[in-house]
């Protein structure tokens, strides 16, 4: 081939490995030795939990929350329903009272949209919420 | 590439790569959000790894001058080509990589239900597909080069913003109000410099228009479009140089078309000459005298002006390949040249041999070998006939053939016999040029 266009090559493939390595680097660097957690097993859910899960999955909650690895990292749910009773999930869902001041206002937005799902729904949805305990820790950790 | 070139080009090179690595840089510094995982982690640097190197490709077809310059602006097309496969599979790297590790956290694809930004994505990618597509295959998909070029302008500037719509949505790792600012305007002001080639250049080119003054019949079905400068001094250029010549429309409709110099480089003349193969090229015949044109040029390094050290030149062309070898004959010409040049001029039809008389009459101000290489002959023909192949170089060039500077234009297959001939010779890569045309 010619010595132009195989120059071209070697620089665009070049530059395309260190755009792959810095992102690799980064990815790296942000976890340094992370092992994956899981759920600790609790007792078979309500048909109340149960109805949560499927309006979790229905309006998808899981693209900016994960739940035992499932979802978007980067606001896991997993122990929220150790971390805040049922009042305070509730205005954490639909970003009401104190929650809406201590929420980013992009995130306070997208979840006033939440406040059109009917009462029913929101209350099954903070019941299942409040049934996601605690990441288990590895045995080796 | 000569030597004082090298520095040059070395340090386009350097900032092409800060350019792409400029963002990932970025996301390291400062307040970096807690790792998510690393394969989360991954998908999100490669997204905008991608994105960078999107980005620059604005900056490719810009045609900078200065930039071209070390290269020629027909491998800096080649470049962004290529480039855009390599952005592409980071892109669906980017998404395939969260596919598989997390496909809860994509959501619904139906938009109704999605988040706007990550249906914003979702288009990009989408878009991103049909600019490769409709580019890498375009002849075969029988896409017209002027719609062709007015969609790929839309659709990747479209796809671009919906991409950046997508991060801002998302809005992790840029969740700092100072990398915010410096990701929007980075990303943004490479979408400036579509309204820099759309506006600003055409806007430029409006108060130096030019007029036909001749269209000239050739042999070989092809036209000499004469130029002439309205209200202001022209341009200069060297020989061997195109420019993008757009006709009888206004220069912000964007239906331009490259077309070599064929004129005396030295002698003020601006002259291209055309051969009717395509929708446009087959218009050329009618155009009247007195037409309003726009000439963004020169460019190119296709140019004996930059091997101004050779001993001597090689030209080895087919049928309207010849124009811009026409350029550099007509110049060395007119400037005493005495060096030794040896002309191959391959073509069909002895009759359809363009600037036959003249290259004949070159003879004798240059110290011109003339080959003509005909693959239908007549039957009275004396001279070579066939294809150029090695054997028909090693019977035509002179014993100095490897210190020789070879200028190839022509038909894909004709350059790639001549190449692959004279690199069996022991011709130097170096020492062989030729234009990627087809990429501009």
């Amino acid at each position: 081939m010619l010595m132009r266009a195989t120059w071209v090559r070697i620089i665009v493939v070049a530059s395309g490995a260190l755009a792959i390595l810095l992102a690799l680097f980064f990815a790296w660097t942000q976890n340094p030795g992370t092992t994956p957690t899981h759920v600790a097993a609790r007792a078979e859910p309500s048909l109340m939990v149960k109805s949560g899960r499927a309006v979790y999955q229905a309006q998808g909650c899981a693209s900016c929350h994960a739940i035992a690895g499932d979802g978007n990292p980067r606001y896991p749910l997993d122990g929220v329903g150790d971390r805040r009773d049922a009042v305070a999930l509730r205005d954490w869902t639909i970003a009401t009272d104190a929650a809406a001041t201590l929420l980013p206002r992009r995130a306070a937005v997208m979840k006033e949209d939440y406040r059109d799902l009917g009462s029913d729904e929101i209350e099954a949805l903070v019941a299942y919420l409040s049934s996601l305990g605690a990441p288990a820790r590895p045995a080796s950790d | 590439m000569p030597d004082r070139s090298f520095g040059r080009a070395a340090l386009w090179v350097g900032i092409y790569l800060l350019l792409v690595a400029a963002p990932l840089l970025a996301l390291l510094t400062g307040d970096v959000p807690a790792g998510a995982g690393f394969w989360w982690d991954l998908s999100m640097a490669l997204g905008f790894a991608g994105m960078a190197m999107l980005g620059v490709q604005f900056a490719l077809t810009a045609r900078f001058r200065r930039a071209a310059a070390p290269f020629g602006i027909d491998i800096i097309y080649y470049f962004h080509r290529y480039a855009a496969l390599v952005a592409l599979g980071l892109v669906l790297a980017h998404f395939l990589v969260i596919r598989i590790d997390n496909v809860a956290a994509l959501g619904a694809i139906d938009p109704r239900q999605a988040p706007w930004y990550m249906t914003a994505g979702r288009a990009a990618l989408v878009l991103f597909l049909i600019v490769v597509v409709t580019s890498l295959w375009r002849k075969p998909l029988r896409i017209d080069y002027d719609h062709w070029r007015l969609w790929h302008a839309l659709l990747a500037t479209t796809a671009f913003l919906a991409a950046v719509g997508h991060i801002e949505g998302v809005g992790h790792y840029i969740n700092a109000p100072w990398k915010r600012v410096l990701w929007t305007a980075y990303t943004l002001s490479w979408v400036g410099l579509i309204v820099h080639v759309r506006l600003v250049k055409p806007w430029r080119m409006l108060s130096r228009p030019w007029q036909v003054t001749e269209v000239r019949p050739e042999r070989g079905n092809a036209w000499t479009l004469a130029l002439a400068p309205t209200g202001h001094a022209g341009l200069r250029f060297a020989p061997g140089q195109f420019g993008w010549l757009t006709l009888g429309d206004s220069p912000f409709h964007v239906r331009e078309h490259p077309f070599s110099f064929s004129s005396d480089a030295d002698s003020g003349r601006v002259e291209f000459t055309i051969k009717a193969l395509g929708d446009f090229t087959r218009t050329i015949k009618d155009v009247r005298p007195g037409t309003t044109a726009y000439l963004d040029g020169p460019y190119g390094v296709f140019s004996t002006d930059r091997h101004a050290e050779a001993p001597g030149f090689v030209f080895i062309v087919g049928g309207v390949g010849s124009a811009p070898i026409m350029s550099m004959l007509r110049t060395a010409a007119a400037r005493g040249e005495r060096r030794p040049l040896v002309l191959i001029c391959a073509n069909d039809r002895w009759d359809d041999v363009i600037f036959r008389e003249e290259l004949d009459a070159l003879r004798g101000r240059l110290n011109l070998k003339l080959v003509h290489v005909l693959a239908d002959p007549p039957p009275d023909w004396e001279g070579e006939c066939g294809w150029i192949d090695a054997a028909l170089l090693d019977r035509h060039l002179p014993a100095n053939r490897r210190h020789l500077d070879y200028f190839l234009c022509g038909p894909g297959p004709m350059t790639d016999a001549a190449q692959s001939g004279l690199h069996g010779l022991g011709v130097p890569i170096a020492r062989i040029h030729f234009e990627l045309f087809d990429m501009v």
